[in-house]
């Protein structure tokens, strides 16, 4: 293949200073318009999920609260979770894949433009359904973003904001298996000569695998909702005990989705941090081969874990599932100790980008850590469903797609838009973010080993968790006040604008190699293209 | 939690020491080669534009060994869980006591072989009695939607599933009186959902349970209520 590649060229010209009107917005099938609005419309949504987090913990800040009522925390706590899992985390994963998967393998766009359009929209209304349960007499879904049945059937959740969350859950369900089936093709059809599997950057590796597990895990999922919806309206008993139901039925359909799609939420973030310590190493990927095999081995091991989720139900084949699940702390680490090693020997520079993966790297493994005690049933049986689940997916989770997307977020920016932010608000939002986190969640931890249970809307004086959840509290108002730095940031890079240039990180991968923001079809030419970092050749001759 | 109030919960009180231990030298060992790349490897003022540090991509030696040492720290935990697992889990063939637990919206009720039965009363928790230093066989359903019986002194919880009864074995070691809980979210009234263990000795068990009145054997569920202290009350709660 590589002697297909073409000759070495000059940097492709500049996009053309075409101003975008709100109808050729709407009406574009360009990747990078796409990107851009799955990327905006999830941190919409993540603000929205922000504020509903936020009123969750002033409703903790003591005990025997009553600022909300029981009806209207549990659907905050469950809006707070579906928001987050399906309207925040996936779409900003999906989003970066639409934008940068393209560029990064020399492609001019995705395979299918006009289905990726209709995947954005799709999202975009089903997560707007989700939330018009809130207009509705009886408010919003209130059984919890796993919808337990039998909770989640019509006799105990008979209200439409129910019915209005199955459809828009759906919704965007449906989106993500047809971004996955989007991505999958563009990778195997449309890389560029020279761009070969083992050549791809680590990223891209990870939104094929990401993508693949979308197309295994949704489609279940989908099928679970509309069986939930037979229950609740056409007088079927599927998840129904009392007329031969399995309830249980629910909780494996659901986690056969549930858990790869925790991982098709990481992998992406991985893929990011993985593009970062790198370039701010002035180093090639440690380990580019043991990366791949470790996120196809954590995508493989990912959906046979799906029952640690209900250990505690008793009739659960443990030994098979604590071992699946154990297992995948093994590739974890091989990761872990790649990423330092890319770093080991290197010449570190701590801009923005950096520092976010670098607060990635030190609370994730808490999380993992974390995850490996839940996954052992005989301390899973102290602490499942208490605050201590609680704390161990946020670090998991808040540390992969916010830290990590806030990595991707300073380190692409300037790809996106042809600007540089600003690097004193970006440490600043950094310090604040991390030290806010962890005073919210560390503390969960031993909450629920003291006994208090997740999703509770009030807590007894007598179990001695007022002044932990105190902390906790004042940690969510820091995590709030956070974001204010890079709201500042965002304003004061748009009135005054410093030009961002190609490639203003001295980056490895083929995005660098095209004008910021790039042109409509990416680029007008490619540099060859013998390595898994083309760009880092070109600008490094030997 | 180094600590439990019963047999089986000790168990996973002893794998939380161990588990801890090894959780800890990880954490020290990781957090501390992040903090030392990130110390000796920064990027110092002197350092020249065009200086490359060393582009070596693979140490096939290495990534072996950092491959391996994971595997077998979690293959000793398994082995650490699943012995500990099996022992939690364990049912006796002769236990000292039966009691049939249910989980409903939003309570307990708790009924013993020889026909005494404690049942939530609105707000107030049921009362499980269960005797010291003897096996209690707990017989777990629910009427309804999903619960979990909770109590966080014996490190111990089980999922309550309608339709799906369960059988799970407690043998406390301390006397005392510990709090229980539903674990699982079930509804608006999730976080009333209690209940009171009381651990009594073997007599004080036999002294409570024939100070009962029995409820009637044909008696439909919602009118089995029956506290410890007023065993002639009814409730409202059961279907």
């Amino acid at each position: 293949m590589t002697t297909l590649a073409p000759p070495p060229v000059t940097p492709a010209a500049p996009a053309e200073p075409r101003r975008q009107g709100l109808l050729d917005w709407i009406t574009s099938t360009d990747h990078k318009v796409i990107g851009k609005s799955y990327i905006y419309t999830s941190f919409v949504f993540f603000l929205i999920g922000g504020l509903m987090a936020e009123l969750i913990r002033t409703q903790l800040s003591s005990p025997n609260n009553t600022l909300l009522s029981a009806e209207a925390y549990d659907q905050v706590f469950t809006v707070h979770g579906t928001i987050m899992m399906f309207l925040y985390a996936t779409p900003l994963a999906f989003g970066l894949g639409n934008y940068f998967v393209p560029l990064m393998i020399g492609a001019p766009d995705m395979s299918f433009p006009r289905l990726n359009a209709l995947s954005y929209w799709m999202y975009l209304f089903g997560g707007v359904t989700v939330l018009s349960g809130f207009l509705t007499a009886g408010g919003a879904a209130d059984f919890t973003w796993i919808a337990y049945a039998p909770l989640s059937n019509a006799v105990h959740s008979p209200g439409s904001g129910a019915d209005l969350w199955i459809i828009g859950i759906g919704l965007t369900g449906i989106a993500t298996v047809l971004s996955g089936i989007n991505i999958i093709t563009t990778i195997f059809t449309l890389r560029a000569p020279g761009m070969t599997m083992f050549r791809m950057p680590i990223f891209v590796w990870n939104m094929l695998v990401a993508s693949t597990l979308a197309i295994m895990a949704f489609p279940v999922f989908t099928s679970a909702l509309a069986l939930l919806f037979c229950d609740r309206h056409l007088g079927t008993h599927i998840f129904d005990a009392s007329k031969g139901g399995l309830p249980i039925l629910w909780q494996n359909l659901f986690w056969f989705f549930g858990h790869p799609e925790v991982y098709l939420i990481v992998l992406p973030f991985f893929g990011v941090a993985t593009q970062i310590f790198p370039v701010f190493s002035k180093r090639p990927v440690f380990g580019y081969k043991t990366l791949v095999l470790a996120t196809l081995l954590i995508g493989g091991l990912s959906v046979g874990v799906w029952a640690h989720h209900f250990f505690t139900y008793g009739g659960v084949l443990l030994p098979y599932f604590s071992a699946m699940s154990l297992l995948i702390a093994v590739p974890t680490g091989i990761k872990f100790f790649n990423w330092i090693g890319t770093m080991w020997g290197g010449q570190l520079r701590f801009d923005t980008p950096m520092l976010w993966s670098i607060g990635f790297l030190v609370t994730f493994l808490l999380g993992g850590m974390s995850g490996v005690i839940l996954a052992m049933p005989a301390l899973n049986f102290d602490v499942h469903d208490t605050y201590f689940v609680v704390a161990h997916f946020h670090y998991v989770l808040f540390a992969s797609t916010v830290f990590v997307g806030a990595a991707a977020a300073y380190y692409w920016y300037p790809k996106m838009t042809g600007r540089m932010l600003r690097e004193g608000w970006g440490k600043v939002h950094f310090w604040l973010t991390i030290i806010g986190f962890n005073l919210t969640f560390f503390p969960q931890h031993e909450i629920g080993l003291r006994g208090m249970p997740r999703r509770v809307a009030t807590y007894s004086p007598d179990l001695h968790v007022t002044f932990l959840n105190r902390l906790s509290t004042a940690g969510a108002y820091l995590l709030a006040i956070s974001v204010l730095p890079f709201f500042w940031n965002l304003w004061v890079s748009w009135r005054h604008p410093i030009p961002a240039g190609d490639d203003p990180w001295g980056g490895h991968t083929l995005e660098w190699a095209t004008s910021s923001p790039p042109p409509a079809h990416n680029f007008t030419s490619l540099p060859p293209i013998r390595s898994d970092r083309p760009v880092w050749d070109l600008t490094h001759p030997q | 939690m180094s600590h439990a109030a019963d047999k089986q919960g000790q168990r996973a009180a002893d794998l939380w020491k161990i588990t801890e231990f090894i959780a800890l030298a990880v954490g020290v060992i990781v957090w501390g080669l992040i903090a030392f790349v990130v110390i000796r490897y920064r990027r110092r003022r002197d350092t020249p534009e065009d200086a490359i540090p060393s582009q070596r991509a693979y140490h096939v030696p290495l990534e072996v060994i950092y491959t391996t040492i994971p595997l077998v720290i979690v293959a000793v935990l398994f082995t650490f869980t699943t012995i500990a697992q099996r022992k939690i889990d364990a049912v006796s063939s002769h236990p000292a006591l039966v009691v049939d637990a249910t989980a409903f919206q939003w309570g307990w009720r708790f009924a013993y072989a020889n026909g005494v039965v404690t049942v939530s009363q609105g707000s107030v928790p049921p009362d499980l009695y269960l005797p010291l230093g003897e096996t209690t066989e707990i017989d777990l359903t629910a009427t309804d939607v999903v619960h979990a019986f909770f109590v966080p002194a014996f490190l111990f919880q089980r999922a309550a599933v309608p339709g799906s009864p369960t059988r799970f074995d407690l043998t406390p070691t301390e006397a005392g009186v510990y709090p229980g809980k539903c674990a699982t979210f079930c509804g608006i009234k999730h976080d009333q959902m209690l209940f009171t263990v009381r651990v009594v000795t073997p007599a004080e068990l036999q002294t409570w349970l024939s100070g009962q009145a029995p409820a009637a054997p044909t008696a439909t569920p919602a009118a089995l209520g029956g506290t410890a202290n007023t065993a002639t009350t009814t409730t409202s709660g059961l279907p």
